[in-house]
């Protein structure tokens, strides 16, 4: 049998999560080039055109690691529009000559079914084995999600430029590195001590804002033009609800979390929205009784269930003066414009501040 | 999922006690599919009805104007109609329909819509059943739970419920025979219409396009009109993962229709989410047949439409000469 060379769609750190499970299921893992404007415009060329945008994106990540050798894609299921993701993709790929295996993991809810899945696919494997190696990925997710949270509410305040910067690229590379659950927590704790030894000059109140939407555009920084990171290095703590380890959490506790959800988001909301919308208007209330200076909402541009959380967020901005800034990506947006609103946003939010004391 | 009776069905309970409230049907999204069962519901238990007119342009017009710019035309049309009705109503009537059958689902835009409305025009009373049989609520259970908050004795209620459904499944049953029938007889040219109801019967979208192909001597057959559980099994030839209820009985109105065609003409709200997948992929699929995608937006001019329909019914009649 051939060499199975396993390639995933690219997110954020998490390559470095993703290779764990690619290991486990393929003899080579050949990760995609980083995201770069080949990647969407090749993506962008083949997809439908009102397909949503990290559609292009992943389309773009397969054939590029596709050229550089990959055999096996991995893609992920889930709700909405991303559950069909892989079959038209399929399609795509074999319209265009690739002669290549898809594998979809995890179309339905919950972890049982991804482990169930895979011991299908692949009956050699174990069940132990299995679960053990998912669950190393997901601590490594969880080490990522808690040193990037303390980055993100951090950098702006850096007095050395760079040096959050520096340290998570060794972040990541010791992360990669560590094979073994005691290993990866060991560099999961180092890290967070070494990134609290760096200098911060930090206001008493700092500004504070929310970042939410759609899971991939919220998760890819490319895909929205490193928008959290520009922010934050203006002088903001941003404060992001969802993760990779917050969403395994939902999905494995899928219906308490929901009624949850509802009822911090009530009384906006008396049904879920889909996907992240219900959980995205909650955090947003949570965040405007919090008194947080203002909330950045993202998303692909036609996504479902995120245009149905706008009208519900429009009124959530108007009951507690709350300031939201929308963005929404396509393959075609300008990075200007995003620039322009960003700093007019931020100015604003100073001048509130500057009112309010 | 969430069966709290809200606080406007609780008030519409000490409403109905005193005086006959007016319940408005926007005439947009899935009244297209229900209306029969709908109309015959409220009658049996003795509610007023009222529904909106067939979408004109000051309706579409009003409906961008409540509506978020990205939202699908179907969407915007609704608003539209709500907004139509707001002032001439005590009651909307906006059902959540979450899950028809296991392990498929509706489209997020239909989940919201109660949501999208409560919020974008507050203090609106929005009167709703929810079917969601993942957690065992269907329709039955819905429709009854809504009745007895208008209309207290259950017997009335139950038989309203049982008389709706049957009114909806006789109403459905008619319209696939007539259409059958229509298919026996020969037409020089004949095209699967592929588009959800509230696309196909609406004034402003399908109807404009049903009339340019019949102006061109065209037989329409519409997939949207097939039994639903036949046409769901069938749907796998094109889509195994297709998990949206809807559009997997239009794939199974295709497998079904198709045999009997020249051409497939897909009608799309843009942005359509569900659709923008599956089209695409039915495109890849279905390799023997031509194809023809519409895209509708609220800046379509006719003229556009015309030309395109034209020339591709050009192109099924030329085929249609080259193979006799």
């Amino acid at each position: 049998m051939n060499t199975r060379r396993v390639c995933f769609p690219l997110m954020g750190s998490y390559p470095v999560a993703e290779k764990v499970l690619g290991h486990l299921i393929g003899d080579e893992v050949i990760m995609p080039p980083p995201i770069t404007k080949r990647t969407l415009e090749i993506g962008a060329k083949y997809s439908p055109e009102a397909v949503c945008v990290p559609f292009k994106y992943m389309l773009g990540n397969f054939i590029e690691a596709i050229e550089d050798g990959a055999n096996t894609l991995v893609q992920v299921g889930g709700g909405c529009r991303l559950a069909c993701y892989a079959e038209l993709q399929r399609a795509i790929l074999r319209n265009l000559g690739y002669e290549v295996d898809f594998v979809t993991v995890g179309n339905g809810n919950g972890i049982g079914q991804i482990i169930r899945f895979i011991k299908k696919t692949y009956p050699k494997l174990s069940y132990l084995h299995i679960c053990y190696e998912i669950y190393r990925a997901y601590e490594k997710a969880r080490a990522i999600d808690e040193i990037e949270d303390f980055v993100r509410k951090n950098i702006g305040f850096e007095t050395n430029l760079g040096s959050f910067e520096r340290l998570h690229r060794h972040f990541l590379i010791d992360l990669d590195r560590a094979q073994t659950i005691r290993t990866i927590r060991e560099v999961n704790r180092d890290y967070s001590t070494n990134f609290r030894l760096l200098d911060v000059q930090k206001p008493e109140k700092p500004l504070r804002v929310g970042f939410v939407g759609e899971f991939f555009v919220v998760l890819e920084p490319f895909s929205n033009f490193f928008i959290e990171k520009q922010l934050a290095l203006y002088g903001v703590e941003m404060h992001r609800p969802l993760t990779v380890t917050s969403t395994v959490r939902n999905i494995t506790f899928h219906d308490r979390y929901l009624r949850q959800q509802l009822a911090l988001a009530d009384p906006y909301l008396h049904h879920p929205l889909g996907a992240e919308g219900t959980e995205n208007i909650a955090h947003a209330v949570q965040y405007a009784k919090q008194g947080f200076d203002g909330l950045i909402h993202v998303k692909p541009f036609g996504c479902m269930p995120e245009i149905n959380a706008m009208p519900v967020l429009h009124r959530v901005a108007e009951d507690f003066h709350f300031p939201i800034l929308y963005f929404s990506f396509d393959s075609l947006t300008s990075e200007t414009g995003i620039k322009t609103r960003l700093e007019a946003f931020y100015d604003m939010l100073m001048m509130r501040k500057s009112d309010h004391e | 999922m969430f069966r709290r009776a809200s606080s406007t069905q609780m008030s519409v309970k000490q409403a109905c006690d005193s005086t006959h409230p007016i319940i408005g049907l926007p005439r947009a999204l899935l009244y297209h599919k229900y209306a029969p069962m709908w109309t015959h519901f409220f009658r049996a238990i003795g509610c007023e009805t009222l529904v909106s007119p067939n979408t004109n342009r000051q309706i579409l017009e009003q409906g961008i104007r409540n509506s978020i710019d990205e939202n699908c035309l179907a969407v915007k049309i609704f608003l539209g109609h709500v907004q139509y009705l707001l002032d001439k109503v005590d009651y909307l009537f906006i059902p959540h329909i979450e899950c028809l059958h296991p392990l498929e689902t509706m489209c997020v835009k239909l989940w919201a819509l109660g949501d999208i409305v409560r919020n974008t025009f507050p203090g609106i009373k929005v009167l709703e059943y929810e079917v969601d049989v993942s957690v065992h609520q269907g329709e039955v259970l819905g429709m009854t739970r809504l009745g007895l908050i208008l209309n207290p004795h259950l017997p009335t209620v139950r038989n309203a419920v049982n008389g709706a459904r049957a009114a909806l499944e006789a109403h459905h049953q008619a319209e696939i025979e007539q259409q059958m029938r229509s298919i026996q007889c020969s037409a020089d040219c004949r095209v699967v219409l592929v588009a959800h109801p509230y696309i196909t019967q609406d004034a402003l979208m399908g109807k404009t396009v049903t009339q340019v192909l019949r102006k061109l001597g065209v037989d329409v057959v519409y997939a949207e009109l097939v039994d639903s559980e036949s046409a769901r099994d069938l749907s796998t030839r094109i889509s195994t993962e297709c998990y949206w209820t809807y559009t997997k009985e239009l794939l199974g109105g295709i497998e079904t229709y198709r045999q009997f065609a020249d051409g497939i003409v897909f009608l799309m709200a843009f942005p359509c989410g569900p659709d923008s997948l599956i089209y695409t992929l039915s495109q890849y699929v279905l390799r023997d047949i031509p194809i023809c995608l519409l895209n509708m937006d609220e800046l379509q001019g006719d003229a556009g439409l015309k030309t395109r329909l034209e020339s591709f019914v050009d192109i099924l009649r030329l085929n249609k000469e080259g193979q006799s």
